[in-house]
């Protein structure tokens, strides 16, 4: 059947191009089907062998009439403000010391920010339970200096949840904000001097007070990120007696048997609209922050404050946080994989330091598989997710009729928190048939509609970059449509399409629990092994797992960093 | 109007397929076939899963079981048994497990061949997930902890009570009855897991043994003492109680404090009278893919030999001429003078709904 | 009010090569000085109005502002930038759009040291500031919302407000279209003046030196190449670089013959043959030489119609083209062997291939040190950046 080549874009127009058509209606596939199978969810009650049962509103009031349902919204809000304010004042130090000071040993960030990238977060966490747990190293010093009945930091609280989702989004934070510093206009901070301000008013009244909208929405963004997260409330809070609402759902899963999916899926609506809020808010002051831009334009390259005397405490305050951010929790982890069977760090232990954990993993075959999986799953959706999003991109970049509609498609993945959304596809794909539950093919469809939205910034970005003329002077030479789009827009947004390949790669092999629910046997993850074995208690293979595979991801952040501060391209 | 025709067309070439893509799972083997399987009691029945089993070639096993002490040595016998088999396990807590079996079931591809897990047995069952079977082993167990639908068959039993850390607990302060526990010096200090099998189950002991209203004044008082409600399996309450951050728990499965206390960690059991008992059992899918190899399995896990390897791995095995291992003697109600609680399958299911309702009212969620 | 002495400072590139700074600088502002800085882009004006603002140390030197050292290297004397009340106007302005223009304002009072100011006598005194520069109506809105005119007022505003003692620009006209910047620079020195405040004003505009300064100082590679009035710097330039970078110029290359006291006049030869000119400041014998004239200066007259015909510095030329310029006529005369003159002349005068009468009068001709070019250049105007 001949697609038609008159595919005319004039203003006003509304025929849709078949790109465009079938670009809609894959998103469609993609996106409207969880949305639909989760409300109806909520809606109905279950029978014991789990199908749906008559409409009812029962979950809802149930969730609403709960006891325990204020006390989890508040334990949601401070979770998350936590971990926004905690990774924010380490985020900002950082970012203001590397972009706007002479302080020593300023690459150590970038470094431990590449790192971090590769480390899977069940591992991080981990690692922090062991190093603040009532038997780690930070205990036994309380103890041996209070006395074993002072007071001691219990990290399975909603304080230690603060604390390690803080930690694990402050690289994220470092990153964003140091773009922010970098791109300062130092004449505004000049401007304050010669008006007679020293550092800290000029500090106060201009560097960070600009930077105010910047650091209002990273804050927000961290707090979105905080309160759809899973990992660290399922480890870090379960085992106390902290909830928030994804731990909640997941209980709801585990906690009822048969598994409460009409409660679960009730709190995952109520996750979305709370969501959706949320990121409108976001959208808002993002734009917002943009109207502080230097206005001219023109301006110095940032000037770098001279700490003078303040050099030296700088550079320990530098080599201190990577050091807390990062090698902690990798030695802390190195040190589990190397003893047989988990004892805290003491130096009897050191003589049964060993490799057996390692062979171990190396040499199991469900371990080989599962890095495996690991892998083909994050080739297989970052490519999935390029292929889309430079095609859904180049459309809402040129404004071509539709790309409003494909905008918001595509955004819309956001909405879902990781779990609900596994939530959601796990009741799709029990519905579909045999050949998708379990596979390793329903965790990439599942992946790949989550992290469209991620790649169509980075598509947009690199659309953006090339000037419309290029493609216009192909049309005038004669070149259709797709081997314009082939020929030229393509080859130009390679670096673009690269970063977001190896972002989007990063990105589905961290997931844990959008597939949580999912995996199978033969489909099982990196992710999910690692939380297995920690339910387990199995923390020598777990750290050796660990290991090998930080090892593995290090090599692709580097990569991605390299990449992607090379085109300029963002980190994040 | 031509490019949405055309994506009108496509679309619908596609919705034609998808039926074909989705629905048509090739079943390994139907249902009438595995029902021979299951059930038959002939005289060549040996030979005929062997023959079944050397073609399948493999077993996947989901079991709550311990993995290193007990799943990975239990498999390592079967292979032993039967070297042409390769099993896999696949280890989690029951409610996850009933979660992966119903998702399995309703989406048609179990992957699941054998089952064998705690509390279980009714909802499972509820789920129509599994199917009633026959082993010529299941006939030496005593009838009254077998399933007279044959759904199920007893594996091993599970003692539970409470376990409190010797270091923060003198051996003269151990609560000695159920009433000790409401003393005013343990508030704040006793946790449970908020789980199916550990908080609601120890409620249903309670109304089992004491009776309704006296369960509801002792619980009632118990709420008073501040319990720490944790959403984890009753192990991880147990290390909890272990690493020191609370004095006692009232759900642990007795066997894991012994096993720990030999690795030298700060920990006891504490049985009170009448001891929570509880059985485990093994269960066979309606559809598994290699049902021979399942049979085999089931077999041999109600063995003698299999039975031994449980004693072993420090579990209670339920066949009637296996004992557990001396090292247990001290948790063992009839060894120290106390008496059995057992709630059957049945009984737990029954009671689940009251038990649940009590411990949200008295408790909250 | 400010002396600059020697002052020093070298930047280095990655590789350690010199990659320009500013070379043993020396000059002094007197009290209500309007001083401009001048020069192409890279001459180091930026580095030294920094260096003197205390937003860069320099290697060696002395920088004294009202009879006090705010930097010595002999004695490691260095007052930080925040401390010397010196109130400066950057070529962006600088305006805080997160501030309204009252806040903008008042934002050096609130960071006085020297004097704990009143909420209510900033209100006064920024509302007089902002009044004269005609912004007091936009007080209380944000400074994101002014335009670039405006803005840079605010900046004027916001550096006098305090009133410092010395007040530094960098190249603040440069941003505003053409029409704007003509009404800026009668206004700022107007302002200026009316303020009485020392002023250094850097600009690579030698039109707006010209116009504004009461001294001009010259500068290029690092270094200070004449200092002068505007009168100066335009009729009496020490060379080449000055003459051709301030002004059009017409440069003819040459040498004297034999020596030349200073402020004698000699013929030099050039290729139009012999050029009686004034040698300010004398020359040597063999010397290379250029004579200046400018355009303005060079007098045509149709052929035959010239007044002395035996007159020294007067050559047949030929028009080589004709521009029309509004407010004059430039006119490009061959003259001789593939030399060209620029000259100024009355609208309609001349056209293509006319034949004239070329007359350099030798009092307008000047005979510079010169050096590095073999052709006569006619130079635009001083505009490069």
């Amino acid at each position: 059947m001949a697609i038609a080549l008159d595919d005319s874009q004039s203003v006003g127009s509304r025929r849709y191009t078949p790109k465009v058509t079938i670009l809609v209606v894959l998103l469609c596939l993609g996106i409207i089907p969880p949305f639909l199978f989760l409300a109806y969810a909520s809606l109905h009650q279950f029978d014991p062998t789990g199908a749906f049962g008559p409409a009812t509103l029962a979950h809802f009031i149930g969730i609403f009439t709960s006891r325990a349902f204020i006390p989890t919204l508040l334990a949601t809000a401070i979770y998350s403000l936590g971990a926004a304010l905690v990774a924010l004042v380490i985020g900002t130090v950082q970012a203001w010391l590397a972009e706007r000071t002479d302080a020593p040993l300023r690459g150590i960030l970038y470094v431990a920010s590449a790192i971090s990238l590769g480390i899977p977060y069940v591992l991080y966490i981990v690692s922090w339970l062991l190093f603040l747990g009532k038997a780690g190293p930070v205990n036994n010093m309380l103890r041996s200096l209070l006395g074993s009945a002072g007071p001691y930091i219990d990290v399975y609280s909603l304080g230690g949840m603060v604390f390690v989702e803080g930690m694990l989004w402050s690289p994220f934070a470092f990153l964003l904000l140091s773009s922010v510093f970098r791109n300062a206009d130092a004449a505004y901070e000049e401007a304050a001097t010669m008006c007679g301000a020293g550092l800290p008013a000029t500090l106060r009244h201009v560097t960070f007070a600009m930077a105010r909208p910047a650091l209002l929405a990273l804050a927000l963004l961290v707090f979105i990120k905080a309160s759809e997260s899973f990992e660290v409330p399922a480890l870090v809070g379960l085992p106390g007696a902290a909830r928030v609402l994804t731990s909640t759902i997941y209980l709801r899963l585990t906690l009822d048997m048969p598994p409460d999916i009409g409660s679960a899926s009730a709190f995952g609506v109520l996750l979305l609209i709370i969501m959706a809020i949320l990121l409108q808010a976001y959208s808002r002051i993002y734009a917002e922050g943009h109207r502080y831009r230097s206005i001219t334009g023109k301006g110095y390259r940032p000037r770098v404050v001279r700490l003078g005397r303040w050099r030296y405490p700088a550079g320990i305050l530098i080599g201190l946080i990577p050091l807390i951010v990062v090698v902690i929790p990798l030695a802390t982890i190195l040190w589990a994989a190397l003893l047989p069977f988990y004892q805290p760090f003491s130096l009897q232990a050191v003589p049964r330091l060993g490799f057996d954990n390692f062979v171990q993993v190396l040499r199991s075959p469900s371990f080989q598989g599962a890095i495996i999986n690991s892998l083909v799953l994050g080739a297989a959706t970052a490519t999935l997710v390029t292929a889309l999003s430079a095609v859904a991109g180049w459309c809402v970049a040129r404004r071509v009729p539709g790309s409003r509609l494909i905008d918001n498609l595509a955004t819309l993945p956001l909405v879902f928190p990781a779990i609900v959304l596994g939530l959601a596809f796990l009741e799709i794909f029990v519905h579909a048939g045999p050949l998708l539950y379990g596979s390793l093919l329903s965790l990439v469809l599942v992946s790949t509609v989550a992290y469209v939205p991620y790649g169509l910034r980075y598509a947009q970005l690199g659309v953006m970059q090339i000037h419309p003329e290029l493609e216009e002077a192909a049309d005038i030479s004669g070149a259709g449509h797709v081997a314009t789009f082939v020929k030229v827009v393509v080859p130009l947004l390679v670096p673009a399409i690269v970063s977001c390949w190896l972002f989007v790669f990063l990105l589905a092999v961290r997931a844990m629990s959008m597939v949580l629910l999912l995996v199978g046997p033969d489909s099982q993850v990196v992710a999910v092994a690692l939380f297995d074995l920690w339910n387990n208690g199995q923390i020598g293979e777990l750290a050796a797992l660990g290991c090998v595979w930080t090892a593995i991801m290090t090599a692709f952040s580097v990569a991605f960093f390299a990449v992607a501060r090379r085109y300029q391209m963002p980190i994040g | 109007m031509r490019p949405i025709k055309t994506a009108q067309r496509w679309l619908r070439t596609l919705a034609a397929l998808l039926p074909l893509v989705l629905g048509g799972a090739v079943h390994a083997q139907d249902t009438a076939a595995i029902e021979k399987i299951a059930t038959y009691r002939g005289p060549d029945r040996e030979q005929l899963l062997l023959d079944g089993a050397a073609k399948e070639g493999q077993l996947v096993v989901y079991s709550s079981m311990i993995a290193d002490q007990a799943l990975r040595p239990i498999l390592a016998g079967f292979q032993a048994k039967y070297s042409f088999l390769k099993p896999q396990y696949v280890r989690d807590d029951p409610p996850q497990l009933l979660q992966k079996l119903m998702a399995e079931a309703r989406a048609g591809r179990m992957v699941a061949d054998v089952v064998e897990s705690t509390g279980l047995e009714v909802p499972i069952r509820n789920a129509g997930v599994n199917r009633p079977f026959w082993s010529p082993q299941i006939e030496a167990y005593n009838t009254e902890h077998r399933d007279p639908d044959g759904y199920w068959a007893p594996t091993r039993f599970s003692y539970l009570g409470a376990c409190y850390n010797t270091d923060l607990v003198k051996p003269n302060e151990v609560p000695k009855v159920f009433e000790d526990l409401l003393d005013p010096k343990w508030k704040g200090k006793i946790a449970w897991s908020s789980t199916v099998i550990g908080a609601m189950l120890f409620i249903t002991g309670v109304r089992n043994f004491m009776g309704e209203e006296k369960a509801l004044a002792f619980l009632q008082k118990l709420a008073t003492q501040d319990l720490a409600a944790i959403a984890s399996a009753n192990r991880v309450i147990v290390d909890r109680v272990m690493a020191g951050e609370h004095a006692l728990c009232l759900d642990a499965f007795l066997h894991h404090p012994i096993i720990s206390a030999r690795k030298g960690a700060p920990i006891a059991p504490l049985p009170l009278d009448p001891v929570l008992t509880v059985v485990s059992s093994v269960m066979l899918p309606k559809a598994p893919l290699h049902p021979h190899s399942a049979m085999l399995f089931i077999d041999y896990l109600l063995s003698v030999e299999g039975q031994q390897q449980l004693s072993g791995a420090d579990y209670f095995p339920a066949h009637p001429q296996v004992p557990a291992s001396p090292d247990l003697d001290k948790i063992v109600p009839s060894k120290i003078g106390m008496h059995e609680n057992f709630i059957s399958p049945e009984k737990m299911s029954a009671y689940l709904p009251k038990s649940r309702e009590l411990y949200e009212r008295l408790f909250g969620k | 009010m400010l002396r600059v002495e020697n002052l020093t400072k070298i930047y280095f590139l990655s590789d350690l090569s010199s990659g320009g700074g500013i070379r043993h600088v020396d000059f002094n502002v007197g009290a209500g000085e309007f001083y401009t800085l001048l020069g192409p882009s890279g001459c180091g004006k930026t580095t030294t109005l920094r260096a003197v603002a205390g937003l860069e140390e320099p290697a060696s030197g002395r920088v004294t502002i009202a009879g006090r050292a705010v930097f010595d290297s002999k004695t490691k004397e260095f007052v930080p930038a925040n401390r010397r009340n010196i109130g400066m106007v950057f070529q962006s302005y600088a305006v805080w759009p997160h501030m309204t223009v009252f806040e903008n304002a008042a934002f050096p009072l609130r960071m006085s040291r020297t004097r704990r100011w009143r909420e209510v006598e900033i209100g006064e005194r920024v509302a007089r500031t902002l009044d004269i520069m005609g912004l007091a109506a936009f007080a209380s809105r944000s400074a994101a919302q002014l335009s670039g005119g405006q803005q840079q007022r605010l900046a004027l505003a916001r550096a006098l407000v305090a009133e410092p003692r010395l007040l530094l620009l960098d190249e603040p006209l440069s941003n505003l279209d053409a029409l704007l910047r003509e009404q800026m620079r009668l206004e700022l020195r107007r302002l200026q003046k009316d303020v009485g405040i020392a002023a250094v004003y850097v600009t690579h505009d030698q039109s707006e030196a010209l116009a504004l300064s009461d001294r001009i100082a010259v500068m290029r590679d690092g270094a200070i190449v004449q200092i002068g009035t505007p009168r100066q710097i335009y009729y009496q330039p020490a060379n080449e670089f000055v003459a051709t970078f301030i002004g059009r110029s017409n440069l003819l290359r040459g040498h004297f013959t034999q020596g030349v006291a200073p402020q004698a006049r000699a013929p030099m030869q050039t290729p139009l043959g012999p050029l009686l000119c004034e040698c300010p400041s004398g020359a040597v014998a063999g010397e290379p030489v250029a004579a200046l004239i400018r355009p303005e200066h060079v007098v045509l007259t149709a052929v035959g119609r010239a007044s002395d015909p035996a007159a020294p510095n007067r050559f047949r030329g030929r028009i080589a083209h004709v521009a029309f310029l509004g407010e004059t006529t430039e006119c490009l005369v061959q003259v001789g062997d593939g030399v060209e003159i620029v000259v100024y002349s009355a609208a309609g005068e001349y056209t293509l291939s006319d034949r004239v009468d070329v007359f350099f009068p030798p009092e307008r001709t000047l005979a510079l040190a010169s050096g590095e070019k073999s052709r006569v250049q006619n130079s635009s105007k001083g505009n490069q950046s």
